[in-house]
């Protein structure tokens, strides 16, 4: 259906009908559709169930939905209506599936999760302690609708909250509902966002923008392309009550070049809101018209700073410029802008829709609501974590993520991103809000969440964040391009068996500085991962500089490999060496040369017996 | 409204930049990036000042180029932190161009003679300051740009070669605070960005003035003919004051 | 400079590209992006070509198209093998998958063989950090990469991932 839903009682009437027609005992089959299971082959998996449905002539629905945020066990099948949760499932599955559990509801076992630990297995969906220590406010749709489908959003909810806005609110109380909720900006810096709103609106300045910065560049972090893949209807709802409140009559979406699929998927939907007359003029019958454009980023992490962001949207380098003025005030060519993250647009509509109270009841004291994160790296569980702001990293870390893979000890987490920091073994029990995280060294940031073990080194972690910065750097102001150049050296020094106390000395020195004079977030915060690894892990700074050693065995010029008595002289690693360093014949203990060897670990990785070892 | 900076309650208009009101009352903040005529780009940090807004608010550390005046502010240019903050920085510029002489003196005025990091590889004098990019923005040619991003950018021609936008006025060469750009005038001949000028002659003198694409262009800034231009500044001053005194009558 | 003979560039292809946006500054970034896809690099001509029509100074279109990443000068390969480095996929060890790929195809990361088949990139995150290391080959992504599986994915791309495994 294409008509234009003409008014607020309209959409409730099309929202009752599709909510009828959907039967809740309808058997169906969700295939978890977003980029990780993706890569797993799970559109291949889709096009296998319906393959067979349509060779069986079932009535069973097959759909496609976003992220389910599990990504470590994809691909992901949820089978309604008993909701039993499969995981790495293959095309050659799909025949037991209908068989058994769509025909009969029986759980086939090895297909459910078993706790990595206790061997238990769960069965359906919200049992499963990944999801069932979540608070899956946003993240919850993902599941449950077909990005593609805006009948799918309207059924479960989507465009009420704007219905109700534009019929019974003033753009004033949209900005006093959201500021009561106390809802903060979850892009890193956490800005009240009803504040924002507010200094747009008494702005002089036409016409005024909304923006959406998707430009999620902090590596390890894909909440936003989530959400973005999965419900894309969420933030544009949350954009349009947005514009309403501030006066806005045109927004963009600034989109990372690197998620294809988030551009489609939000293409697909302004197009559906368009036609539904959702976008476009007079908006449910109201006198209030808005549309979206989608532009897309080129390559550049510093586009995800504001000023920077829209140099970008105007055709410019992407270059931060100085606050003030604010993009409150001068944004997106000089007029009023307000520039919110995905996530924080995405949580408009929940707040409109439930009520600034029921949202303030989440959460913590400075920081209501829910935060997505991304858990990554050596957990277990690694994927889309979301949990209400004041959950303490050991129950992420833990109870959520499984713990440290491969029997391994938990070391730290870095949150925060480049502009965070790295929080060791007795700040588990922090409770995770914006001022808790900044008053130990480390920051919100957008959400990426990079578990480490005793086999991550922590200099090498540092000297990794300032190359990337270093490469991010847009260039225009000396501390961050010579400041970040000449940690980068220092670094390198340490990390290379060439650094003298002095180094450290050197670096705890300039750190301040680039902290300081930094034009922009980039810069000031570029120092964080290195002060908070000197903070908790001097130790392992001084092994570099005075031992010449790294104990966590990553640093090439300081570790060996070699062979121990477990080799049964297979010849694979000897095949393998690309510097021929390796002799042994067949079933006699092998050697590396260790003049030849340049630690590239090829031998480690293939080696089936474990006799490669790395000190 | 007042702004007290270094203990001096000083009188300040809105559209005045805390540099500006500063330099007004002989208060000198060292400044790189900063050139009469452009507006200020904030990217040598090198006048940044401690700020606090009334006597509870956080100190923040801001560049003062660019930081508007507001009724109230207190502003520090020359504390510790500060003093630190350029030296550092001076240093920093000394490891990325050792040769540029106004780096050099900048560097010891602030107690540094030589640079604490590793130097860069095959330095040249080029501090990244924009300058010469935005006087060529300024002047309308729009030649120059830099290419690359972040530590790896160079100022450059388009493509690396493309001198066609380039009228050959010298602007970026004198402009530029370190001389990192060659400009050679031998006679009437210019050699700037691998592209050769002629000057044209002063019509009362004969000395060669500005290129004839340079007058070309103003020709069309301006609407006016390019002749208006081609007299050099003595002989202009000379012919100026002769119909002063025409004027008046002597 | 580049020094392999470009051949001579279809500026036809720009046309309906052209169409698509507003003739200014604002639409330079998208322009190049659409050109990038058409061309597979941005050639030279088409960047004097677009300075035109935007009305834009060509130092601008230069140093823009040199400031953002998405954007690559010089002819890049048939096959594009591209190594995530972003945070979860570095700790997993990603930087030995860029160096094997570098000592396979004889070239470092960033740059196109001479026979114009591979160009081996970097990223700083794809956004699939669950299944890290990641390498994306030619549009498809490889999860849990190893070396032993970009070998199998660069087969007949590179030629010295088939010599070495026979060795």
């Amino acid at each position: 259906m294409t008509r234009r839903i003409t008014d607020a009682a309209h959409l409730e009437r099309l929202r009752a009908e599709l909510q009828a027609a959907r039967d809740p005992a309808r058997k169906a089959i969700a295939v978890c559709a977003g980029t990780g299971c993706v890569a797993y082959g799970s559109r291949r998996l889709a096009a296998a169930f319906r393959d067979a449905v349509t060779a069986r002539k079932l009535d069973v629905e097959v759909r496609a939905t976003g992220c389910h945020g599990f990504c470590e066990r994809g691909p992901l099948v949820v089978v309604f209506p008993s909701r039993i949760f499969y995981q790495r499932v293959q095309p050659g599955d799909v025949e037991e599936i209908l068989d058994r559990t769509v025909a009969q509801g029986e759980a086939i076992d090895r297909l459910l999760y078993a706790d990595p630990t206790t061997g238990r297995k769960y069965v359906h969906e919200d049992e499963v302690p990944f999801y069932a220590h979540q608070h899956r406010l946003i993240l919850g749709f993902n599941g449950k609708i077909d990005p593609e489908s805006l009948d799918d959003y309207i059924a479960n909810g989507g465009y009420r909250a704007l219905a109700r806005t534009l019929t019974s609110l003033l753009p004033e109380q949209v900005i006093e509902t959201v500021t009561k909720a106390g809802l903060r900006g979850r892009g890193g810096a956490g800005f009240p966002t009803g504040r924002k709103w507010a200094l747009c609106r008494q702005a002089i300045g036409n016409p005024k923008y909304v923006v959406c910065n998707a430009d999620e560049g902090d590596p390890g972090a894909f909440m936003d392309r989530s959400v973005l893949e999965g419900n894309p209807h969420g933030v544009i709802e949350g954009m349009i009550l947005g514009a309403y409140a501030i006066g806005a009559r045109e927004g963009y979406v600034y989109v990372r070049n690197e998620y294809p699929l988030a551009v489609e998927r939000l293409s697909l939907a302004v197009a559906a809101a368009r036609a539904r007359g959702l976008l476009g003029n007079n908006i449910l019958g109201r006198d209030f018209s808005f549309d979206i454009q989608i532009t897309r980023g080129a390559g550049a992490f510093v586009c995800g700073e504001e000023t920077a962001l829209i140099g970008s949207v105007e055709g410019n380098r992407g270059q931060p410029r100085f606050r003030p003025p604010y993009p409150a005030q001068s944004g997106l060519w000089g007029k009023p802008t307000v520039i919110n993250n995905v996530e924080t647009w995405a949580n408009v509509p929940l707040i409109l829709d439930r009520g600034a109270d029921w949202y303030a009841g989440i959460g913590t004291a400075g920081s209501k609501g829910t935060k997505i994160f991304s858990l990554v790296g050596k957990v277990n569980n690694t994927g889309l974590v979301e949990v209400p702001m004041g959950a303490t990293l050991r129950h992420i870390v833990f109870e959520i993520g499984g713990g440290i893979r491969d029997g391994r000890a938990f070391k730290a987490v870095q949150t925060g991103g480049p502009s965070g920091g790295c929080l060791p073994a007795e700040k588990l029990d922090l409770q995770i809000d914006f001022e808790s995280l900044t008053a130990a060294g480390s920051m919100m940031g957008s959400g990426g969440m990079i578990v480490m073990d005793d086999r991550t080194c922590m200099v090498d972690v540092a000297r990794y964040f300032i190359d990337f910065l270093l490469e991010e750097s847009c260039g225009k102001c000396v501390p961050c391009r010579e400041g970040l150049t000449q940690l980068s050296h220092l670094l390198h020094a340490i990390t290379e068996g060439r650094a003298t106390d002095a180094t450290l000395g050197a670096l705890e020195a300039l750190a301040p500085v680039v902290q300081d004079a930094s034009l922009c977030a980039l810069g000031q915060t570029a120092p964080n991962p290195v002060l908070s690894t000197i903070q908790y892990f001097r130790d392992e700074y001084l092994a570099h500089i005075r031992d010449r050693r790294c104990p966590a065995a990553v640093c090439k010029s300081l570790i060996t490999y070699s062979i121990n008595d477990q080799c049964t002289g297979c010849m694979v690693c000897a095949r393998q060496c690309p510097e021929h360093a390796i002799t042994g014949e067949r079933k006699k203990l092998h050697v590396i040369d260790p003049a030849k060897c340049t630690r590239c670990g090829i031998c480690h990785s293939v080696c089936k017996f474990d006799a490669v070892d790395v000190r | 409204m007042i702004v007290n900076i270094n203990g001096r309650d000083l009188l300040a208009s809105p559209e005045e930049t805390l540099l500006q009101v500063a330099r007004r009352n002989g208060i000198a903040i060292p400044t790189l990036c900063e050139h009469a005529g452009l507006e200020p780009w904030g990217g040598c940090r090198l006048c940044v000042v401690e700020m606090t807004r009334g006597t509870a608010g956080p100190t923040r550390i801001v560049p003062s180029c660019l930081q508007p005046a507001e009724d109230g502010l207190r502003v520090e240019t020359h504390t510790a932190r500060i003093l630190r903050i350029r030296a550092v920085l001076l240093d920093l510029l000394l490891a990325r161009a050792p040769e540029a002489r106004r780096i050099q003196e900048l560097a010891l005025a602030h107690g540094v003679k030589s640079t604490s990091f590793v130097p860069r590889v095959d330095p040249d004098k080029c501090i990244l300051c924009n300058i010469c990019v935005r006087a060529c923005a300024a002047v309308g040619a729009d030649a120059l740009g830099t290419a690359g991003r972040g530590a790896a950018g160079r100022i450059a021609l388009p493509f690396g070669d493309d001198a066609s936008a380039c009228v050959g006025c010298g602007a970026c060469a004198l402009s530029c605070p370190t001389g990192a750009i060659e400009m050679t005038d031998r006679g009437s001949e210019r050699r700037i960005w691998g592209r050769t000028f002629q000057r044209l002659p002063c019509p009362a003198c004969g000395a060669p003035t500005l290129t004839r694409e340079h007058a070309a262009h103003l020709a069309g800034r301006s609407g006016l003919p390019s002749e208006s231009f081609g007299m050099c500044e003595r002989c202009r001053r000379e012919q100026a004051s002769r119909q002063f005194l025409d004027l008046v009558g002597k | 400079m580049n020094a392999t003979a470009e051949p001579t560039c279809d500026l036809t292809k720009l046309d309906p590209i052209l169409a698509r946006y507003p003739a200014e500054r604002r639409s330079l970034v998208m322009v190049l992006q659409d050109a990038q896809q058409a061309y597979q690099y941005l050639p030279r001509p088409a960047l004097e070509r677009i300075a035109e029509a935007l009305k834009v100074p060509r130092s601008h279109v230069y140093h823009l198209a040199t400031f953002y990443k998405a954007f690559s000068l010089e002819p890049r390969g048939r096959h594009i093998c591209t190594v995530c480095l972003g945070t979860a996929c570095h700790v997993r060890g990603a930087q030995r998958l860029v160096e094997h790929v570098e000592r396979r195809a004889g070239i470092k990361a960033g740059a196109t063989t001479p026979d114009l088949e591979l160009t081996l990139e970097t990223v700083n995150c794809v956004g699939a950090c669950a299944l890290g290391p990641v390498v994306i080959v030619d549009g498809e992504y490889l999860g849990s990469a190893t070396t032993t599986k970009l070998d199998t994915a660069l087969k007949g791309i590179v030629k010295g991932a088939v010599e070495e495994q026979q060795a």
